[in-house]
């Protein structure tokens, strides 16, 4: 089937984070408010798992472990050693970035499926590390962690969540568009071409998984200082799923997609609470039939309306 | 062939390019020092379009300017014939452009040796003649190939050494006008 290269166009993902700059002015619900925090952490934290498996081509299944890793180096370090959660956030992100980075170095040299599985057991391996170290962890009974703001308002958490997004949107994209993204995206597409074109495979896998779980570690900063608790739950594969979902929903290698998908999915999921599980049938469900009857996704779908617009 | 190109490591010997020893070099660094290769069956960057394919490997020299890089592309497309494809997307291509497309990768890469393996299988008559044309052009400009080929026209055509393999064995080396007469090479490759 032919496929057709796009004419530029308006980013979705830029227009959504501008009216999202003006949403505080107009709206005083707070659970609204929490809503909006959801699908800013979700739709970013897709958008770095976009940046891997839309690039590359490797599948992080281990995604919500670096997540929950950068969440629990920040809560240890605020409840330990009363460091604050505004540095401690950027501890969890150099933590994420250098667990990534090993991580990469180690399964990286793998190949597709064999690289995704290696990524999951790593992340299994975390959970269970976190889950079974109860004297400094607590596991399953829960690490405290102080919140970022000493208020009830859901404002200021906004705020922060969305200077996140837009941080990473823009560091995403310019990266994308970069020397840098154009091998991954080479490498992504056909490995052995980009060898023989001279790109270092390994190096820049690495690269990008390391960026990835960076900002994966940076978010679960800022989810550990909003939510206050933290169990082993947040680095269950079922965290990693519902995050792949906005991102294949969204359209791989697209980086804005995902933050939209998760505008839309995070609301209906979220008044879908009630059902437990049955989410992550409804899940499993979109993600089968995105990827059977419209694999490009929400930013596919865009582009071929913006071109026939154009056209 | 992959062991020169250094897909696959070697298990004995070594590989010299010109006067440096290239043996288990990953592939990345001996097409950084002026070796390129195509495939038997073409491969590229499908969702690229036809200037980014040509961008990845004169982009992958740290040293690089992108201006530069740009004009050398437009240069290699106008000289291939695809410079009315630019900004098509790689996997729109016919088979014969792709592998234009593909020799184009390897120009970019500006090397000393190229490797050719199948150039010609799978190709429209007319661009047949034209990567002829191609091959003859970047020879006479000082460039080496090594083609492997079963199109035995194409070889005879082209090359002035000829080497001739069958089922893993060497049957004969020489001139194209010696191969194209060995009673072995006629029975193997040529019929009666």
């Amino acid at each position: 089937m032919e496929q057709i290269k796009s004419s530029k166009f308006v980013n979705p993902g830029l227009v959504l984070l501008i009216i999202m700059a003006f949403v505080p002015l107009f709206i005083s619900d707070q659970f609204i408010f929490q809503l909006l925090i959801s699908a800013l952490l979700f739709g970013t934290l897709a958008m770095a798992f976009d940046f891997t498996v839309g690039f590359i081509n490797v599948v992080n299944f281990g995604f919500a472990a670096f997540w929950g890793a950068g969440g629990y180096t920040s809560a240890l370090l605020a409840a330990k050693l009363g460091i604050s959660p505004w540095i401690g956030i950027f501890a969890g992100l150099f933590f994420s970035a250098i667990l990534g980075f090993m991580v990469g170095l180690l399964t990286l040299r793998l190949h597709g499926i064999f690289a995704a599985v290696m990524a999951w057991f790593t992340g299994l391996g975390l959970m269970s590390i976190v889950t079974n170290w109860t004297s400094f962890t607590r596991g399953p009974l829960g690490l405290m962690s102080p919140m970022f703001f000493d208020t009830m308002n859901r404002g200021p958490y906004f705020y922060v969540v969305l200077v996140m997004a837009v941080c990473s949107f823009f560091a995403l994209l310019a990266i994308a568009n970069s020397r840098v993204g154009l091998f991954f995206k080479a490498i992504g597409q056909d490995e052995e071409a980009a060898k023989a074109s001279g790109v270092n495979p390994t190096w820049y896998r690495v690269l990008n998984f390391t960026i990835s779980t960076a900002i994966a570690g940076l978010l679960g900063g800022f989810y550990a200082h909003y939510i206050g608790i933290l169990t082993p739950d947040v680095m269950q594969t079922s965290q990693t799923v519902e995050i792949m979902a906005l991102a294949y929903v969204g359209g791989r290698g697209s980086i804005w997609g995902p933050l939209v998908a998760a505008f839309v999915f995070i609301p209906v999921l979220t008044y879908l609470q009630p059902l437990m599980e049955i989410r992550l049938i409804i899940y499993g469900l979109v993600l089968i039939g995105v990827m059977i009857f419209y694999p490009g996704g929400i930013s596919a779908l865009y582009r071929n309306i913006w071109d026939w617009i154009k056209a | 062939m992959n062991v020169i190109t250094g897909l696959f490591p070697p298990t004995g010997g070594t590989i010299r390019l010109g006067d440096r020893d290239i043996t288990g070099l990953p592939s990345h660094k001996i097409a950084a020092r002026g070796l390129g290769r195509t495939f038997q069956i073409t491969r590229g960057f499908e969702q690229l379009s036809v200037l980014e394919n040509l961008l990845v490997p004169a982009l992958a020299v740290k040293t690089s300017n992108r201006k530069e890089v740009e004009k050398k592309a437009a240069e290699i497309m106008d000289f291939l014939l695809i410079d009315h494809l630019e900004d098509e997307l790689s996997v729109n291509l016919s088979g014969g452009q792709q592998k234009l497309l593909e020799l184009g990768r390897v120009l970019m890469l500006d090397p000393d040796i190229i490797v050719l393996d199948e150039p010609f299988a799978g190709v429209h008559p007319e661009l047949r003649g034209d990567l002829h044309d191609h091959i003859d052009d970047l020879y006479e400009a000082g460039k080496t190939f090594l083609i492997i080929s079963h199109d035995m026209e194409s070889i005879f055509k082209l090359c002035e050494r000829v080497i001739v393999f069958d089922q893993g064995k060497k049957l004969i080396e020489g001139s194209p006008d010696r191969v194209r007469e060995d009673e072995a090479v006629l029975e193997a490759y040529l019929g009666d």
